[in-house]
């Protein structure tokens, strides 16, 4: 079953570059791998996955969301659905750990109960219940990083976009954070990640989509 | 829950960066505090024109040999004429108390007989209170049977007229330059602010917040920089009102809807610029 499904999908910018050809699906539990060069389009196509842009031609599918048909309304419900985690974390800096992690169920209109319960769950999950209430800046690189996880799976979402997880990491947590994602990925929870690090898919056993100038080559 | 996380995300941020938040509300505070002096400047300039235009009369001077029946006939004719809001008569006896009390006794005693004639002095209708009016209803009361002459202060009506329409194009011109500024410096400010909180918008998007639920805090800010801003502009005046203008009291008023105003000119104000500013960073 297609959780996500790209279908010939060009996006044209004014100034060039884009997308030009992009085909891509991801199936329900599954790990991929989207490698490419820095200016691939390897960030594009996550935003069009969740629909920060929509495609000049094709069509991409996410769950029961179309780009063709979705409305503006229909947006965050289907964010909701998804986990995004990008390089540089996208925290709050102004509220900790605990708060950063609960804001994407507040959001949601979640219950407080249910806020509670789910926040430790995941940041148990994440190895982190014991700084939920540290700020970020108190944080290392790699604990952060685990709090922007955290924070993407907390709705239980059917897919974890990661764009460039470990692009700020030294090698040791590189390691620790692919362990985690492995360990989500192994609990059902599919994942696509861009990354420019070839040595990091190399003999993982994980399918592997390569990007080059916003052609896909499986 | 949601109406409470967005009051409640609205005071956190509030408190998160009072600084900012004070330059805000001071920002409005000044913004309205300029385009109430405008305001001030052209109600009371526009009293002053109301008073001024008042102040055009006509005088008919009548035929000396009119009788009494003849008079309250004419009197009849002036009033039932379009424009004219009121006539009110001055006697021959009258005429020499006036002249008297604005010459002194002395010449007018001198004489024989009254030399004064009768007259009507007309006051007209608000909507006849200008130069054209005047001279139009001047050449229909010249044709009157009985009267000998019309006369009104023609230079003074056209005068008046010019200097009143620069006033008004001049604080019009001002009070829209002023305003605009005023807007475009609150305006600004939130861009700013929002700018600074591109990261949380964006975020807050990213985690599936709805528009509403991104929107909300910042409109719950703007108001309440909006309020405090149109309150400190209210008191500014107020204190004015009291120490100051209050010596002046025919020169300067302030109308009574003037105060609430500022504060509801506020709370639009800051609602308006936290919506504008925030609209640049929604997808």
């Amino acid at each position: 079953m297609n959780l996500v499904r790209l279908s010939n999908v060009a996006l044209h910018y004014p100034g060039g570059d884009g997308l030009k050809s992009v085909n891509l699906t991801v199936r329900k539990g599954e790990f991929v791998f989207l490698v490419g060069p820095t200016g691939a389009g390897k960030s594009t196509v996550l935003r069009m996955i969740y629909m920060a842009e929509k495609p000049s031609d094709g069509t991409v599918v996410v769950g029961r969301f179309n780009s063709k048909t979705i409305t503006p309304g229909q947006i965050p419900l289907l964010r909701r659905q998804l986990g995004i985690v990008f390089q540089d974390f996208r925290l709050l800096e102004d509220r900790n750990v605990y708060d950063n992690v609960a804001f994407a169920l507040i959001v949601t209109g979640c219950k407080p109960r249910e806020i509670k319960r789910n926040v430790l769950r995941v940041l148990a999950n994440v190895g982190l219940s014991h700084k939920r209430y540290s700020m970020p800046h108190e944080l290392s690189g790699g604990e952060q990083q685990r709090v922007a996880i955290a924070r993407a799976l907390v709705n239980n979402p059917f897919i974890l976009l990661a764009d460039e997880p470990t692009g700020n990491l030294d090698p040791v947590t590189t390691a620790g954070i692919m362990e985690l994602l492995d360990k989500i990925n192994a609990r059902g929870t599919a994942i696509l990640m861009a990354t420019h690090h070839y040595n990091l898919v190399e003999g993982v056993g994980k399918r592997v989509v390569r990007i080059e100038r916003g052609v896909t080559i499986n | 829950m949601s109406w409470w996380y967005c009051f409640k995300e609205g005071l956190d941020g509030l408190a998160r960066a009072k600084m900012a938040a004070l330059i805000a509300a001071l920002t409005v505070a000044v913004a309205l505090i300029l385009v109430g002096i405008f305001t001030i400047t052209t109600f009371n300039l526009v009293e002053i024109v109301a008073s001024l235009r008042n102040r055009i009369e006509l005088e008919i001077f009548v035929d000396n040999s009119r009788d009494e029946a003849g008079i309250q006939r004419l009197r009849r004719q002036i009033e039932t004429m379009p424009g004219v809001a009121r006539a009110r008569y001055i006697s021959r006896e009258e005429a020499v108390e006036i002249f008297r009390k604005a010459f002194g006794e002395g010449f007018i005693d001198l004489l024989a007989s009254n030399p004064l004639p009768p007259s009507f002095q007309i006051t007209l209708q608000k909507s006849h209170q200008h130069a054209l009016a005047a001279q139009q209803l001047a050449s229909k009361l010249r044709a009157l049977e009985g009267v000998e002459e019309v006369v009104y202060r023609r230079d003074f009506v056209m005068r008046l007229e010019r200097y009143l329409d620069f006033a008004m194009i001049a604080s019009l011109v001002v009070g829209l330059v002023v305003g605009l500024g005023s807007i475009f410096v609150v305006i600004n400010h939130v861009r700013l602010v929002a700018y600074a909180k591109r990261h949380l918008i964006e975020t807050m998007q990213l985690v599936g917040a709805s528009r509403f639920f991104v929107r909300g805090p910042f409109l719950i800010q703007g108001f309440m920089q909006g309020l405090l801003g149109g309150g400190l502009a209210a008191a500014f005046f107020f204190l004015l009102q009291k120490f100051f203008l209050a010596a002046y009291p025919d020169l300067v008023r302030t109308p009574v809807w003037f105060m609430p105003a500022l504060t509801v000119g506020g709370v639009l104000l800051g609602l308006a610029a936290a919506h504008l500013g925030v609209r640049k960073y929604l997808e």
